[in-house]
C-alpha cells in the first residue's frame, strides 16, 4: 500500500510539475506575443503619424510658395506674413518628423535633402521680398523678379519636394507593410499561445481524471484484498477457536477423567489400607502373649504404615475436594480464626510453650472455610517447626500495599534454606524428615491452591536455623464485598 | 429378636466390622447382606429371605457402594415405606464426599460416619452407633403416637 501511495505520490509529481513548466512556458510566450503585437500596432501608428506629418509639410510648403508668389505679382504686403507663418509651420513639422524618424538613417537622409529644398525656396523668397522692398517702383523691370517668378512658378520646387516626400512615403509605407506583417505573426502566436494554454488545462484535467481514477481503482482493489484478507482471517479465527473450544473440552474431560480416577484410586487405596490396619489390630488382640518383642514390633510397624499411608491419602482427598468446590463467598473475620486456632494449637501441645503475638487483622471476603485451612496449615506449620525450641514463639500481622494484602506468620524453628523455597508448595515436598516433623507434605500446595483460588500469592522466607516466614497475599477487592 | 442389619459387599469389611462388634450386646444377631439386593430382599422377605421369621431389625448399617443395588437406593426405598422408614439407617462408608453426604441426609438417613484407616477408632465408631440407636435414642413420638404418617 505504502509502496503504491509512493509510486502514485512520485508519478503526480512529475505530471504536474511538467504541466506547471508547459503552462509557465505559455504565459511568458503569450506575454512576449502580447508585447510584440502591441509594439507592432504602435509603430504602425507611428508610421501614420509620419505620413500625416509629411502632408502636413507639403501642405505648408504649398502654402508659403503661393504667398511668396502672391507678394511677387499682387504687391500685397499681407502675403508675406501669410508666408512667413506657413514657413514657420513647416519648419516645425520638418524638426517633428526628424524627432519622429530619429531611429531610420535612411528617413534622415531624406528630411536632410527636404531641409536643403525647403531653405533653398526660402532663401529664394526671402531675397524677392528684400529686393522688391529696396528698389520700389523699379522691381517691376528688375530681371530678378523675372527670375523669382520663374523659381516660384516653375514646378522645381514642388517636383523636388514631392519627390522627396514621396520618397519617405514609401518607406513608411515599407515599414509599416513589414510591421503589418510582423502583427500579424504575433497575433497568430498570441493565439497560438492561448490555444496552448487551454490545451496544457485540458491535458492536466485528463491527466489529473486518469490518475485520479487510477489511484480509486488501485484502492477499492486494495479494499477488496483486505476484505478477503479480513474473511480468511475471520475464518482463521473462527478455526482457531473451535479447536481451543475442543481442545478445552478435552482438557474439561481430562480433568474429569483425573478427578474421577483420584477419587477412586484414594477410596479403592482407602480400603486395603483400612483392613491392613484392621486385621494388624485384631491379630495382635489375638496374639497378645504369644508373640515376642521383634513381632509385636513388626505388628506395630505395620500399624503405623498403613496409617500414615491413609493419612495420605485423607489428605489428598482434602486437597482434591477443596480444588473442586466452589468458592462460597462471605466476611470472613481473620483474627478470630486466628485466636481460635492459636487457642487449639495451645491445646493440643499441652507440654509446649508457646508465644504467640497476634497483631490485629481486618476482615476480608472469600471462602470462611478454605481461610480456616489455610491458617490452620500455617499456623500448625509454626507451631511444628518450631516445637524444638525450648518457647515458640509465633508472630502473625500484615501489610498493605497499594495492590495486595499481605498476611504473614513467623516462627522460630529450624528453618530452611531458601533454595528450597519454590518446592515447599508442591505436592508432597518434605523438606525435613518424617521422623523429625510428622505431616504428609499436603498441607503448603493446599494453602497455595486455596489463595491462587482466591486471586492471591504465596512465597517463603527463611534462613536455616533462624526461623521462617510464610506469606500469602490478596487482592484489596477482597475488602469489598463480591457482586 | 434383636437383629442389626450390616449391609457391606466387601468381605474384609465385613469380617472386621464382625469382630469389633464381637463384645457388644445390643444386638443378639447381626444379619449381613452382601449387595442392595439382598437388604431389600431381606427386608421384605422375599428371595432368599421368604421364610425368615418375621420382625425388622433395629438397626441398619449400610454401605454406599454395592453391586446391584446401591445403598443410596436401598436407602431410599427404606425411607419411603410407611413402615419401615422408622429403622435407623446409619451410613458407614469409604467416601467422605460432600455430594454423598448432602445425598444421604437429603434422603433422610439418620447418620452419616467415614469409616476410618485407624482399627481403634473404626470399631469405637461402630460401637457407638449401635450403641447410641439400639439403646440411646428414642423412638420418634410419632411411633408412640401410634402409626405413621
Amino acid at each position: 500500500m505504502q509502496t503504491q501511495m509512493k509510486y502514485y505520490g512520485w508519478r503526480m509529481a512529475v505530471v504536474f510539475s511538467l504541466f506547471l513548466a508547459l503552462l509557465i512556458g505559455d504565459a511568458y510566450l503569450a506575454n512576449r506575443s502580447t508585447q510584440g503585437l502591441t509594439e507592432a500596432q504602435e509603430l504602425i501608428a507611428h508610421s501614420w503619424e509620419v505620413r500625416v506629418k509629411l502632408r502636413d509639410t507639403q501642405i505648408q510648403f504649398e502654402k508659403s510658395i503661393s504667398a511668396g508668389r502672391g507678394y511677387v505679382l499682387l504687391d500685397d504686403v499681407s502675403n508675406i506674413q501669410t508666408m512667413e507663418v506657413a514657413q514657420k509651420a513647416m519648419k516645425a513639422d520638418i524638426d517633428n518628423l526628424s524627432t519622429l524618424v530619429k531611429d531610420n538613417a535612411l528617413q534622415l537622409g531624406n528630411i536632410k535633402k527636404l531641409r536643403v529644398i525647403v531653405e533653398d525656396e526660402v532663401r529664394v523668397v526671402a531675397e524677392a521680398v528684400s529686393r522688391k522692398q529696396k528698389l520700389g517702383e523699379l522691381w517691376k523691370a528688375d530681371k530678378s523678379r523675372a527670375f523669382t517668378m520663374r523659381a516660384l512658378s516653375s514646378k522645381n520646387y514642388t517636383t523636388a519636394l514631392l519627390a522627396c516626400l514621396s520618397d519617405m512615403e514609401r518607406e513608411e509605407s515599407r515599414l509599416s507593410l513589414v510591421r503589418h506583417r510582423e502583427a500579424k505573426s504575433f497575433e497568430r502566436q498570441t493565439r497560438l499561445t492561448i490555444f496552448g494554454a487551454a490545451g496544457i488545462a485540458c491535458a492536466a484535467l485528463v491527466a489529473t481524471f486518469i490518475l485520479a481514477y487510477l489511484m480509486l481503482r488501485e484502492r477499492f482493489r486494495g479494499e477488496s484484498v483486505m476484505r478477503l484478507a479480513n474473511t480468511e482471517l475471520e475464518v482463521r479465527v473462527g478455526d482457531r477457536t473451535a479447536s481451543l473450544q475442543q481442545a478445552n473440552e478435552h482438557l474439561q474431560m481430562a480433568n474429569n477423567e483425573l478427578e474421577a480416577f483420584s477419587y477412586t484410586v484414594s477410596h479403592d487405596l482407602r480400603a486395603p489400607l483400612r483392613h491392613m490396619v484392621g486385621f494388624a489390630d485384631l491379630l495382635e488382640q489375638k496374639a497378645a502373649g504369644l508373640l515376642d518383642e521383634s513381632g509385636q514390633r513388626y505388628l506395630n510397624l505395620i500399624k503405623e504404615a498403613g496409617l500414615r499411608a491413609g493419612r495420605l491419602i485423607d489428605d489428598l482427598l482434602t486437597f482434591s475436594r477443596m480444588s473442586r468446590a466452589e468458592l462460597r463467598h462471605s466476611l470472613i473475620p481473620m483474627q478470630e480464626i486466628v485466636d481460635r486456632i492459636c487457642g487449639e494449637l495451645n491445646d493440643e501441645h499441652p507440654s509446649h510453650k508457646i508465644r504467640w503475638q497476634v497483631m490485629p487483622l481486618p476482615s476480608v471476603w472469600g471462602d470462611p472455610v478454605l481461610a480456616n485451612q489455610v491458617w490452620r496449615n500455617l499456623l500448625d506449620n509454626a507451631v511444628k517447626y518450631s516445637g524444638k525450641q525450648e518457647i515458640s514463639e509465633v508472630t502473625v500481622g500484615y501489610r498493605k500495599t497499594t495492590t495486595e494484602l499481605e498476611f504473614y506468620v513467623r516462627d522460630n524453628g529450624v528453618g530452611f534454606d531458601m533454595s528450597h523455597a519454590e518446592k515447599l508448595f508442591g505436592v508432597f515436598q518434605r523438606l525435613h524428615e518424617t521422623e523429625d516433623f510428622e505431616g504428609t507434605g499436603i498441607g503448603l500446595v493446599t494453602v497455595r491452591r486455596i489463595i491462587v483460588r482466591h486471586g492471591g500469592r504465596t512465597w517463603a522466607q527463611s534462613e536455616p536455623g533462624h526461623g521462617a516466614t510464610f506469606y500469602f497475599s490478596l487482592p484489596l477487592t477482597c475488602l469489598e464485598k463480591p457482586e | 429378636m434383636k437383629s442389626i442389619l450390616l449391609v457391606e459387599d466387601n468381605p474384609n469389611d465385613i469380617e472386621l466390622a464382625l469382630g469389633a462388634l464381637a463384645t457388644e450386646t445390643y444386638a443378639e444377631d447381626i444379619i449381613v447382606a452382601k449387595d442392595g439386593q439382598h437388604a431389600l430382599d431381606f427386608l421384605y422377605k422375599s428371595g432368599p429371605y421368604a421364610a425368615r421369621e418375621s420382625g425388622n431389625p433395629i438397626l441398619i448399617m449400610l454401605d454406599l457402594k454395592l453391586p446391584r443395588v446401591d445403598g443410596l437406593e436401598v436407602l431410599r426405598r427404606v425411607k419411603a415405606d410407611p413402615v419401615l422408614k422408622h429403622i435407623p439407617v446409619v451410613m458407614f462408608t469409604g467416601s467422605g464426599e460432600e455430594s454423598d453426604l448432602h445425598t444421604s441426609y437429603g434422603l433422610g438417613v439418620n447418620a452419616y460416619v467415614v469409616k476410618p484407616v485407624d482399627f481403634s477408632e473404626y470399631a469405637f465408631a461402630l460401637k457407638m452407633i449401635g450403641r447410641f440407636w439400639t439403646q440411646i435414642n428414642q423412638a420418634p413420638p410419632v411411633l408412640a403416637l401410634g402409626g405413621g404418617v
